[in-house]
């Protein structure tokens, strides 16, 4: 196992392992303008949004700032910004271009329109699709690599098969130097206590301990059971939060906690990092991405065919049924593990080299069906006036 | 007829089993985790991927799986029963109770 794998070197001394030009919507009512443009240029990813328009405060805070980690992702050779009105779509195009990621803007009011902007997005789209098609690999440390790890549509098998394989591989790229990210702070819960026995000093633990005090304040305040399992977790035979997220957390592995960051921020540590967002899967990959992740390791027991349009989102399963009747959305099957014919040692050698292969560019079913989405979480305002007023320790 | 291999006891101390089959009642299940190792007649069906009780759980008791708590019974659970949702309940974010 070579250590080096081959990346797109980028400006900023990242390395990206796809060279994508992507095509950012800077606010939902201008969805359909980026998805015509990537539609008439090839090697352009739309990143549509929902909402953009009638966020305040840390909702909109929190938006902005996945928007420019999208434009500034190592995966991301260049960037089109389309938006509704001058001011914000230049906003984020000044802040992409002090990124120094090779960007354009145009905005749908000062084009004349959606014809007139598709037109000139095209023409701009193509110009950067071949500047950044100049790009060549080049040798990418290993320990540059940043993967998220996920679960969605978890069952029983989950724990036991695909996230204990997971676990394997970021506890190796760990030693590789690499950075895991675990998130889903939902499916800690019940198990947070070993997670921050393992962080590397008692900040980070304070940070962890705070993000699962936070949710469990979330509860009260709503007055609502803050985790009734899904309809589908539930047919799979998970009965309680506590029951999933013992489950969910072997997929981070065993390593030492380095480090507790918030939604869609980049970690600023090695290791092992924990990302506190919420658990649903297209929520969860959006944070994740935004994090940096290169690739994303998204194990499902019932099955999930959803990845991120710009980190490339492996699919893996440990559920024998699942990976024959959901085959055209997985792309590691590590049932073998139950049915007898693979230890887990044998899944997780499997499980990294077909991680290694889509980072030197082999591409993932939910990259080649186009079954790719992003939501960004919201804020509940109100809840944060109520940690200000009532329970300030607690805000993020 | 005893049936081997088809359910999982995940550490010594736990409380419950998982099925990889769908077991039937009357089913002779047995599991084996370190020291702990139990022959449990199965008193419910239990579809593939669900739990049942491998000892006999009070109410209001702890259940444990994976080593640790995954929340109270609430009723008294006899080994062999199938456990999910209409005898075990979660402890957390219950702002619903609050």
């Amino acid at each position: 196992m070579t250590a080096t794998i081959w990346g797109y070197p980028r400006g900023d001394g990242s390395f990206g392992i796809r060279n994508h030009v992507a095509v950012i919507a800077a606010m939902d009512n201008v969805n359909p303008v980026a998805r015509r443009i990537c539609e008439s240029v090839k090697g352009t990813v739309p990143v549509c949004v929902a909402y953009g328009r009638g966020q305040f405060g840390e909702d909109l805070a929190r938006h902005d700032r996945v928007l420019l980690n999208y434009a500034t992702h190592p995966n991301v050779a260049a960037v089109l910004i389309v938006g509704l009105e001058p001011v914000t779509s230049q906003r984020l195009a000044d802040a992409v271009a002090a990124a120094g990621r090779p960007v354009r803007v145009l905005d749908v009011q000062s084009a004349g329109g959606t014809v007139e902007a598709v037109a000139q997005g095209i023409r701009a789209a193509a110009a950067l699709v071949v500047a950044s098609s100049d790009i060549e690999r080049a040798p990418m440390p290993l320990s540059e690599l940043v993967i998220g790890v996920e679960c969605g549509a978890s069952d029983a098998t989950s724990g036991l098969t695909a996230n204990a394989t997971t676990g394997l591989v970021a506890d190796w790229l760990v030693q590789a130097g690499g950075v895991v990210m675990l998130s889903e702070t939902d499916e800690i819960v019940g198990a947070e206590a070993s997670l921050a026995a393992r962080a590397a000093n008692p900040e980070v633990a304070a940070r962890l301990l705070a993000a699962v005090a936070r949710l469990e304040a979330l509860s009260a305040f709503q007055g609502l059971q803050l985790w009734p399992l899904g309809e589908d977790n539930i047919a799979g035979g998970l009965t309680t939060v506590e029951e999933k997220s013992l489950g969910a957390v072997r997929k981070g592995g065993t390593s030492p906690l380095q480090e507790v960051v918030g939604y869609g921020e980049k970690p600023s540590r090695k290791g092992l990092v924990f990302m506190d967002a919420p658990a649903p899967g297209v929520e969860n990959i959006a944070a994740l991405a935004a994090g940096g992740a290169h690739l994303i390791l998204f194990n499902t027991g019932v099955g999930n065919p959803v990845g991120h349009p710009l980190s490339p989102t492996v699919k893996i399963t440990g559920n024998p049924a699942t990976a024959q009747r959901f085959a055209d959305n997985i792309d590691v099957d590590v049932s073998g593990i139950l049915t007898g014919g693979q230890t887990l040692e044998q899944a997780a050698a499997t499980l990294r080299e077909a991680m290694l292969r889509v980072a030197a560019g082999r591409m993932t079913q939910s990259e080649v069906l186009g079954d790719t989405e992003i939501s960004i979480s919201r804020i509940e305002l109100g809840f944060m006036r109520h940690l200000r007023e009532h329970a300030p320790e607690l805000q993020p | 007829m005893m049936k081997a291999n088809l359910a999982l006891l995940i550490d010594p101390g736990d409380h419950v089993a998982t099925a990889f089959a769908a077991l039937a009642a009357g089913d002779a299940i047995a599991v084996q985790a370190g020291p702990a190792a139990y022959r449990i007649i199965l008193r419910d069906a239990i579809p593939s991927g669900h739990k049942f009780a491998v000892t006999d759980i009070a109410a209001g008791g702890e259940v444990r799986k994976y080593g640790a708590s995954i929340g109270r019974a609430l009723c008294a659970i006899p080994a062999g029963a199938h456990i999910h949702l209409h005898n075990l309940e979660s402890l957390r974010g219950r702002g619903d109770r609050s």
